[in-house]
Parts: structure tokens; sequence; C-alpha cells
């Protein structure tokens, strides 16, 4: 019995392995689309930094951030927005719903949730690693990125956040692409959620510097663990205890139970276009 | 001069009749343009609001002021906007390369760089541009330096964000061409980053060196800050004519980047 269940976690893993490791490779067949995007979050993170710097030149304070702890915080988020946010997940199932191509993963014993999980997985992967490497220079030349009171246990608590951000945010859009389904057409749409999410995920402004109304709403909602969470961690603005990981996992599964009702109210209205 | 005439009206014809097929196919799926739109308006609220944000904490940045600012805003989401609803396909050139769809647009008796162009243009960007101009206006009336002296700054500000705009479409150009080598769709974020950036004053990059780099080489300057300056302090010889030369030498430079990769383009389709 343990034996079958072994084999078939086996056979799980080794058939989205392949999706996993296919995604990487289309990634690297297609270098400059990454490099492009890589290049467009070093400008801004340099834009932000310089605006930041002038601001500070004033002789302002804002908030509680140091300046320091402001270019911290921009270099993380565009690191963030590069590793998770730069992959557009609800274009790739709008695309595969619109044009008919689910067909494939109604027809094939594979979930085309798990698919897309690992393609998604695959993509941020890579590019974790490209940051890996870009991190090394930073390490050198603005040593005070690492000045913070980083130890194991904030460095686990950072890193299962990380995952946490791509887990949530591979849900959401996911379901965002899932509209498609009803909406023909679900680009607008989903161009309009990424635009709130840049914003209430803390990618242009930490979220401790809204307005109070602003961001007690924003705490009912998923995006403020897609990037400001994390950084958050990094940077030693949040305590790092147990509790405050029990919303990820709450909105992991809530999104998780989403995913499962309205992809099977979708197939009742797919109508397999263009298959 | 009676040959350039005709050839300058068939161009804006064919410009007119190409923006009135590109609207009316991004109206034909009216929810989906009524999506577009509120992105859009979602986008430029945030944007807006970031600005007031800024200047929650701080009085000026660089010695300009919250209108200032926001005067340098308004023009850049006014160029921004112009760019989309006029050239938009400049920024997805690189799936057609990658797909051979190009083809359809070489064979084509106009300018290919002209055609190319103006294929596509997203009628809700409009929205940018009412936007944009609806910020400069307001904040014009809270500089309020309004004289004989002010018309003459707003004829300067129109050719200037006219360079503003040669600058913008030049840079999408010459990032366009790339894919001709590197056959790859997507990655527009770089031009849309680099106008994001515009819509800052170009002093925060203090320094000779950023000066020059913002300035010339990368030059940011031109697109919002400078017709900025001119609107609301007045007129600097300088400045003008710099604008006008950098405009000119990116528009060259674009354009023999692009016939340069138009010439390696190798069609993907037949």
């Amino acid at each position: 019995m343990l034996d079958l269940v072994g084999n078939k976690a086996i056979f799980f893993m080794s058939k989205y392995l392949l999706f996993f490791k296919n995604s990487i490779s289309e990634a690297i067949v297609y270098r400059s689309h990454f490099f492009m995007l890589l290049v467009s979050q070093i400008i801004s993170v340099f834009v932000f930094v310089f605006l930041w710097k002038a601001i500070y030149a004033e002789g302002n304070q804002i908030g509680g951030y140091s300046l320091n702890d402001l270019i911290v915080y921009y270099i993380l988020s565009a690191l963030l927005s590069f590793v998770i946010q730069g992959i557009d997940v609800a274009w790739r199932v709008g695309d595969e719903i619109r044009l008919g191509n689910i067909t494939n993963f109604i027809l094939r014993p594979v979930s085309h949730f798990w698919s897309t999980f690992w393609i998604i997985a695959g993509k941020a992967f890579l590019n974790l690693i490209v940051v890996g490497i870009i991190i090394i220079p930073v390490f050198f030349f603005y040593p005070e990125f690492f000045s913070g009171d980083i130890n194991a246990i904030r460095l686990a608590g950072f890193i299962f956040s990380i995952i946490g951000a791509l887990v949530i945010f591979m849900e959401f859009f996911y379901l965002i692409g899932l509209a498609t389904f009803w909406m023909g057409d679900a680009k607008g749409f989903n161009f309009f959620v990424r635009m709130i999410m840049f914003f209430l995920a803390g990618n242009m402004i930490p979220l401790d510097l809204l307005p109070k109304t602003l961001s007690n709403i924003n705490n009912f909602l998923p995006f403020k663990f897609m990037a400001w969470f994390p950084i958050a961690i990094w940077s030693g603005k949040i305590k790092i205890e147990a509790e405050i990981f029990f919303p990820v996992l709450l909105w992991i599964l809530i999104l998780g139970i989403f995913i499962k009702y309205i992809y099977k109210k979708g197939l009742e209205k797919y109508e397999g276009f263009g298959a | 001069m009676k040959d350039l005439a005709r050839k300058l009206k068939k161009y804006i014809t064919i410009f007119i009749l190409f923006k009135k097929i590109n609207f009316s196919e991004r109206i034909a799926y009216r929810f989906g343009f009524f999506l577009m739109s509120s992105a859009v308006f979602v986008q430029l609220f945030f944007n807006l609001f970031f600005i007031e944000i800024i200047f929650s904490w701080t009085k000026n940045i660089y010695g300009w002021s919250h209108y200032e600012v926001l005067l340098i805003v308004g023009t850049t989401l006014l160029l921004d906007g112009l760019m989309w609803t006029s050239c938009a396909f400049v920024h997805i050139l690189g799936q057609h390369i990658k797909m051979g769809t190009l083809d359809f647009l070489l064979t084509k008796p106009v300018d290919t760089q002209f055609l190319v162009s103006i294929f596509r243009g997203d009628l809700e960007d409009i929205i940018r541009v009412a936007t944009g101009l609806g910020v400069v206006i307001f904040s014009l009336t809270h500089l309020g330096n309004l004289g004989w002296e002010f018309i003459l700054n707003i004829f300067w500000y129109l050719l200037l964000i006219a360079n503003g705009f040669i600058i913008i479409y030049s840079i999408a150009i010459m990032l366009s061409a790339i894919k001709f080598w590197t056959i790859d769709s997507g990655g527009f974020h770089v031009a849309d980053t680099i106008i994001r950036a515009a819509q800052y004053p170009t002093d925060i990059f203090s320094g000779k060196m950023m000066h020059f780099i913002f300035s010339f080489i990368f030059p940011l300057a031109f697109i919002a800050t400078v017709p900025a300056k001119v609107l609301s302090r007045g007129f600097d010889g300088k400045l003008v004519a710099e604008s006008f030369l950098v405009a000119g030498i990116f528009f060259l430079i674009s354009r023999k980047i692009w016939k340069f990769g138009l010439s390696k383009y190798s069609s993907a389709s037949s």
C-alpha cells in the first residue's frame, strides 16, 4: 500500500518535473525578453533611488525609513517584481482557454493547474538564479543591503515568504485567467488587476507609508503578500513569529478552493474554440 | 515641392484611415474596451496618488515645487498617451517578427517604418492624453504666471513636446529593431520604464556626469522636464536648441538602426 502511494507520488512528480524543465529551456531560448525585463527593473530601481535621495536631500524624514532602508526596499521590490510578478500567469491561462489549447489538458491525465504551476515555478526558479548572480556585485558595492539584523530564522522566514508570494501570486492570477471562460478575453481585466496589484503589493511605495484607510482595506486583500511581506521580513519591519505566516497559508488555501470550484464551473461553459 | 505636398497628403490620409480602423477595431468588444480603459484609469490614479504621497513628505524636489512636478507628470502622460494612440504597434513589433506576420506590411507601397509605426493605435489610451492635458492645465492654474509672455511659452512648449515625442518614438523604434536580431516577442518594458522615468524632474540625477548622461545619451531630460521648465520658468535658448538637436540626432540614428534591422529580417511564415 505504502509502496503504491510512493510510486504514485514519484509518478506525479516526474510528470510535472517535465513541465518545470521545459519551462526553463523555453526561457533560456528567449533570453532577450528576459534580459529586457531585467534592464527595465534596474532602470526602475535606479530612478526610485535617485528620487528618494533627492527627497532626503531636502532634509525630510519619511515615516520610519532611513534613505538606506528605502534603497534596500526598492532593490528587493524590483527583484521580487522580476522573479515573480514579471510572469504573466493570467495571460498564459487566458490564451490557453481562448485559443482552445486547454482541451489538451482535459483529454490527458495532467492537471491544468499543476502543469501551469510547475511551468511558472520553472520560470521563477531561473529568474531566481539570475537574481542570485546579480546580488553578488550588490554585496561588494552596496554592503548596506545586508546590514539588517539577518540571522538564520529571518532568512528562513524570508525564503518561506517568497515561496508564499509566488504561490499566492500564481493562484490569484490563475483565477484571473480563468475569467476568460466567461469573458472570452480577459486581457483587459488582467491588466486592470495587475495595475491594482502593483500598487497594493507595495512595489511603488512601502505600504506603511500609505494612508491608514487604504492600508486597512489592503489588509483584507492578498496583494501585500506578493511583495511587501517578504521585504518587511528581510528588513526586520516584522517580527518573526509563527502567527505571521498564518494569513499566507490561509490565502493559499482560500484561493486553492476557489480555483477548484471556478475551474469546474468554467469547464461547464467551455466550448473548445479552435480545437 | 508639389510632389512633396502630394506625398504628405497621402501619408496623412493613410494615418487617418488607420486610426479610424484601429479605433473601431478596439471598440468592437465593448466590455473588453471598458475594462482596458478602467485599467488605464487605475494606473493613472495610482501614479498621481504616488506623486501626492511624495509631496505629503516634502515641499520640493531639487527646487521643483509640487505643481511644477505635476507639470512634468502631465507632460509625460500626454506624450505616453499620444505614443500609444498613434504608434502602439512599435511596442509589440517583436511578436510579428517572431511569427513572420510582418511580411504583410513590408509589401505595401508606403514607407515601411511609417506603416509599422501607425499600424496599431489603442483608443483607450486617449484617457492618458486627456488626463495629461488636465494635469498640465491644473498645475498651470496653480503656478499663476499667465501673461503675454506665457502665450509665447506655450508655443515653445508645444514645439518641445513634439521633440519629446520624437525622442520617445526613436527610443521605442531602436528597442524594437533589436528584435530583428533576437527574434523575440514582448519586452516593451524597457521603453515603458524609460517613459515612466521621464515623469520625475531629471535634476534628481545630480552631478555633471549624470546631467550629461540623462541629457544626451539617455535623453530623459528632453522628454518632459525641459518642456515643463520652459513653460513654467520661461524661454531658455540653450535648452530649446539642445532639444531640437537631440531629437533630430535620435530620429536619424533610430531610422538607420531600423533600416539595418529590417535588412536582417527573414520572414518566418513563408
